[in-house]
């Protein structure tokens, strides 16, 4: 089993020293052919209206893909997304009258840092490896979601539609829909901490190789649970715009949220096996998404339907995934 | 020592008794047959799936799909009923149930997919599968076999819990007295020496899949023949509830380790609680958060004493 680790290592080494990886250009691949499809499905595909319309749906899927870009190269995992986005949603609508609505943005971010560091600290505290990660997260999003039930009782609430709260949802910037600059803004941010920062190294490391990542002195478990922080803060954030989109805080906003970012992580090419991927991958997956519901759409694809076409295409990019795991492993 | 040791072993048990000490002091009504009765055979049905997830979980392995499986075995029934009659009908569902467990099993077994993701998937397919084939829409079924299977009485017993109870008999006797039974365990416990010793991982791995989805699927026939309908909406909770049953009863997330009366002992203790919430006219978003907390309580407790046993080796 070691052997195996260290050869996949090996190789992952020589495909990053190569300028141009071919299995990058899978998904890109994959867009364009969506992309194609649907203009053939309808004119109206490649207008400039449905595009924005496309970028603005996925800002918020977006936001919490970048994120769990982070847990999943450390590999870990994060289920709580969805419970995440449910409670983020109601309680920005919910504490805007106390806090007014910079507040309340200021006071959810707080409480999404409060849920990443509790994750981080169960696992450290149990030594918990990938599958705890799933396990644990798993339960503490059903709490969340459950307190999200609870804050409204199971109500949607109405939120005070003052100038920056609606902004965040329906407003631009130079032109540019507000929540495509978000996702665009923090995906810089992400991407350029994960290349070009000790840290973001260091979280490839971890993700490659726990053991190795903990002799050379790197602390994995603060690393983790910074990781987990990140993708909660950015899942918050997401609640926000979703609450401003729709000028509505439902409670149930998140369920399903987590299968839609493990799919878009996974679509766009970065392994579950951790130690790989970036935030440009991510992206492509999140578009390829967007794309997706967008032709499932003009297809005139129901609801019911669009799910398990999900199921069938996550399952997919999964054994794609695992293939090219598999092959680096024959070769190395 | 020793005693301490061995009350301290017998912990989920304790547990069990305090529970139903507590719920009889605080609801007078908890201890009289009607609300016993009423326990369970409301707890049957789960406990049917918590009696497969044992050997899944012991496998090392999940299925998060069993809810989403149910609530599309129910439908299908119905929709066969009118073309077959009844008892094909049902024998076609427990056949869909062994396809499904299949498809997951190969997934999980051959292509090395984690069994998590694949079932979390698995439940949107069969979720969006069981809402695209009603329509969205409850599907009544008003059949007096059905009815009898699942609310019928044998012996003034509710047929239900006389299922429950031989499953109960058969799993145990399975999982402790054949071979089968205990590769299952040998599996579980250390994949790589499972398949050195030559046992075929993939076929247990394959057949723990279908044993769960044949559970779900009788438990969609049983819901159905209760309710007089099939809903596409039932079985969300099924999942979190079932694998909760069945760690917290104590059979560990690591493999290998567990057994039937502790699956039972873990399925009465939520019971008892759901039905002591409901007595006491707890709000059911209360429960989901209890579940929750309870949850990741017991697999912290489990993931934090096996890390400490861990240490004591390494020493």
């Amino acid at each position: 089993m070691e052997t195996v680790t260290e050869k996949r290592n090996e190789t992952q080494l020589k495909r990053m020293k190569s300028k141009v990886d071919l299995a990058d250009l899978g998904p890109v691949l994959a867009l364009l052919i969506l992309i194609i499809i649907g203009s053939i499905l309808s004119p109206v595909f490649l207008t400039k209206g449905n595009l924005l319309n496309i970028l603005t749906q996925i800002s918020v899927l977006g936001l919490g893909a970048i994120g769990m870009t982070y847990v999943v190269i450390g590999r870990f995992f994060d289920l709580s997304v969805a419970g995440m986005l449910s409670l983020s949603a109601v309680l920005i609508v919910g504490f805007q009258p106390f806090l007014g609505t910079i507040g309340a943005i200021f006071a959810v971010i707080l409480v999404a840092l409060v849920v990443g560091l509790i994750n981080g600290s169960i696992l450290r505290f149990i030594k918990g490896d990938f599958g705890a990660s799933i396990m644990i997260t798993f339960g503490t999003g059903t709490i969340l979601a459950s307190l999200a039930l609870l804050y409204t009782g199971g109500f949607t609430l109405n939120p005070e539609r003052d100038t920056v709260f609606t902004w965040f949802g329906n407003g631009s910037f130079l032109g540019i829909p507000a929540p495509i600059v978000t996702l665009i803004f923090f995906s810089i941010i992400l991407h350029v901490v994960l290349k070009y920062t000790t840290f973001g190294r260091a979280i490839y490391l971890t993700g490659a190789n726990h053991e190795a990542a903990r002799l050379s002195g790197i602390p994995i478990h603060r690393i983790r649970t910074i990781t987990f922080m990140i993708v909660a803060v950015l899942v918050s954030i997401g609640g926000l715009i979703r609450s401003s989109q729709t000028l509505n805080a439902s409670p149930v906003v998140g369920v399903g949220f987590e299968l839609d970012v493990i799919a878009a992580v996974a679509i766009g090419g970065t392994s579950l096996a951790g130690g790989a991927g970036n935030i440009s991958r991510t992206l492509v997956g999140v578009l390829i998404i967007g794309v997706l519901n967008n032709v499932f759409v003009l297809m005139g694809l129901s609801n019911y339907d669009q799910m398990m076409a999900k199921g069938l295409i996550i399952v997919a990019a999964l054994l794609l995934d695992r293939r090219k795991e598999l092959k680096l492993v024959r070769k190395g | 020592m020793s005693i301490l040791k061995r009350v301290y072993s017998q912990k989920v048990l304790l547990i069990l008794i305090g529970m139903v000490i507590f719920a009889s002091v605080s609801s007078p009504y908890f201890l009289t047959f009607q609300n016993v009765t009423y326990l369970v055979t409301q707890l049957s049905i789960f406990g049917i799936m918590a009696l497969a997830m044992t050997f899944v979980i012991l496998n090392k392995e999940f299925d998060l799909s069993i809810g989403a499986v149910m609530a599309f075995s129910g439908i299908f029934m119905v929709k066969m009923i009118p073309q077959t009659g009844i008892i094909v009908a049902i024998l076609l569902t427990l056949l869909l149930g062994v396809i499904i467990g299949l498809i997951t099993g190969f997934l999980v077994a051959y292509l090395g997919l984690n069994s998590f993701v694949v079932t979390l998937c698995a439940m949107f397919f069969y979720n969006g599968l069981a809402l695209s084939v009603s329509g969205g829409r409850p599907a009544s079924a008003q059949d007096p076999v059905l009815n009898y299977i699942s609310s019928g009485t044998f012996l003034g017993i509710p047929n239900l819990i006389v299922m429950l109870l031989i499953l109960t008999l058969l799993a145990d006797y399975v999982l402790r007295k054949t071979k089968y039974g205990r590769n299952v365990y040998a599996v579980g416990g250390d994949e790589q020496v499972a398949r050195l010793t030559g046992i075929s991982v993939r076929f247990y791995k394959i057949s723990v899949f279908v044993i769960s989805s044949v559970a779900a699927a009788l438990a969609g026939i049983l819901l159905t023949g209760m309710l007089n309908s099939a809903s596409p909406f039932v079985g969300s909770s099924a999942a979190l509830t079932v694998i909760s049953a069945v760690v917290i009863g104590g059979t560990s997330l690591a493999g290998g380790e567990g057994s039937i009366p502790k699956t039972l002992m873990g399925l009465f203790i939520l019971g008892i609680l759901d039905n002591l919430l409901g007595l006491l006219n707890v709000h059911s978003f209360y429960q989901t958060f209890i579940l929750g907390a309870l949850l990741v309580f017991v697999i912290g407790w489990d993931f934090y004493a096996r890390s400490k046993k861990q240490v004591l080796v390494a020493h």
